[in-house]
């Protein structure tokens, strides 16, 4: 499964193992891109890590 | 507990959550993976049918409306509300270690940048200053000299939000390259590891590698009295070592246990959702609380 990166249109590919909400880097140019949807698979650019965030 | 319904509360599926997910499964378990941005409470209708929800949100605002909201309609939550409320500002989390005794870094809290000034001058110097709400090693300061505190105070007031307006100023501690990580659920240790860095943060989302700990009496106890103080669950205690004294640093609620995993042969993961169907078996029951709002 592929899915293209909406930042510089490479194919990233994707597991089987893949689920909606898993972060990937494209890559060709880096980017952390979300998993919105599967079958067909859409990647979005991820949300900036905000100060909230964390463990 | 074949019937529980179980939802875990996301925001991003991190290795972590994954983890978490094949940990249901090889128990047989169905999760509901539940994207906070697509929940949204009615206070006045009940919420899905959830027994139990495990949350983690990467974003603590997130998190602790969604938890007051699904507690207060019967939901049993992992980890609680109030657990999450007092660790995820560390002016709470130390204040609640140190009323109930348990050892920590000499803390000072000031609430202009006099009285954070004066409060460094106190700790002495090298002293740290940590924002309040924060995590990954993120904007932590060690400052040298009462240069770089005006400095960095300065810049604080000047540009930060309202929520660094609160400075939160502790003695810094000569840690000998690592600190700990003690990972806690159900009232249980259930393993630890040493964070090695020769950066002075030693979180591993800065780089920092990890080995096992063994779990001595004393860290155990440590430990525990730390978690029991933020209210128990599923909790990574972080601990400075100060010669022979262990000191607790900070308290995590939805830890990260990725790099922890392989150096300990714990499967931190299972334990998560075992405690996760122990705290269902223990917890208030829904239909009670449905039937309070009128479901």
């Amino acid at each position: 499964m592929t899915a293209t990166c909406p930042e510089c249109e490479a194919e990233v590919p994707l597991d089987a193992q893949t689920v909606i909400g898993e972060v990937v880097p494209c890559p060709d140019c880096g980017a952390d891109l979300e998993v919105t949807a599967l079958q067909p698979a859409v990647l979005v650019v991820a949300p900036p890590e905000e100060e909230d965030w964390g463990e | 507990m074949s019937d529980v319904r179980v939802a875990m509360l996301v925001s991003r599926v991190r290795v972590e959550e994954k983890m978490i997910l094949e940990a249901f499964a090889r128990r047989h378990l169905a999760v509901e993976l539940v994207d906070v941005r697509a929940l949204v409470v009615d206070t006045h209708r009940p919420t899905p049918a959830w027994d139990v929800v495990l949350e983690r949100c990467l974003q603590q605002s997130h998190a602790m409306a969604a938890l007051r909201l699904l507690e207060d309609r019967g939901v049993v939550t992992v980890n609680a509300h109030r657990v999450v409320a007092n660790c995820a500002d560390k002016v709470v989390t130390t204040s609640l270690l140190a009323a109930a005794g348990v050892p920590v870094p000499r803390t000072l809290v000031a609430f202009s940048v006099e009285g954070a000034l004066e409060a460094i001058e106190s700790v002495g110097y090298p002293a740290v200053i940590k924002p309040p709400v924060g995590s990954w090693g993120r904007l932590l300061a060690r400052v040298n000299d009462r240069d770089a505190a005006e400095a960095l105070l300065d810049h604080k007031a000047t540009l930060g939000s309202v929520a660094h307006q609160v400075f939160y100023v502790q003695e810094h501690v000569a840690k000998p390259g690592r600190d700990i990580r003690a990972f806690v659920a159900g009232g249980e240790v259930v393993c630890a590891i040493d964070r090695l860095s020769e950066h002075w943060i030693t979180n591993t989302a800065r780089g920092a590698t990890t080995r096992n700990r063994p779990v001595t009496a004393a860290l155990a106890e440590v430990t525990l009295a730390a978690a029991a103080a933020v209210g128990g669950g599923v909790l990574a205690v972080d601990l400075l070592e100060d010669g022979e004294r262990l000191l607790v640093s900070e308290v995590n609620h939805t830890m990260e246990f990725r790099n922890s995993v392989d150096v300990t042969g714990v499967d931190i993961a299972d334990r998560v959702v075992a405690h996760t169907l122990d705290a269902v078996r223990g917890g208030a029951g829904r239909r009670d609380a449905l039937r309070a709002v009128g479901a």
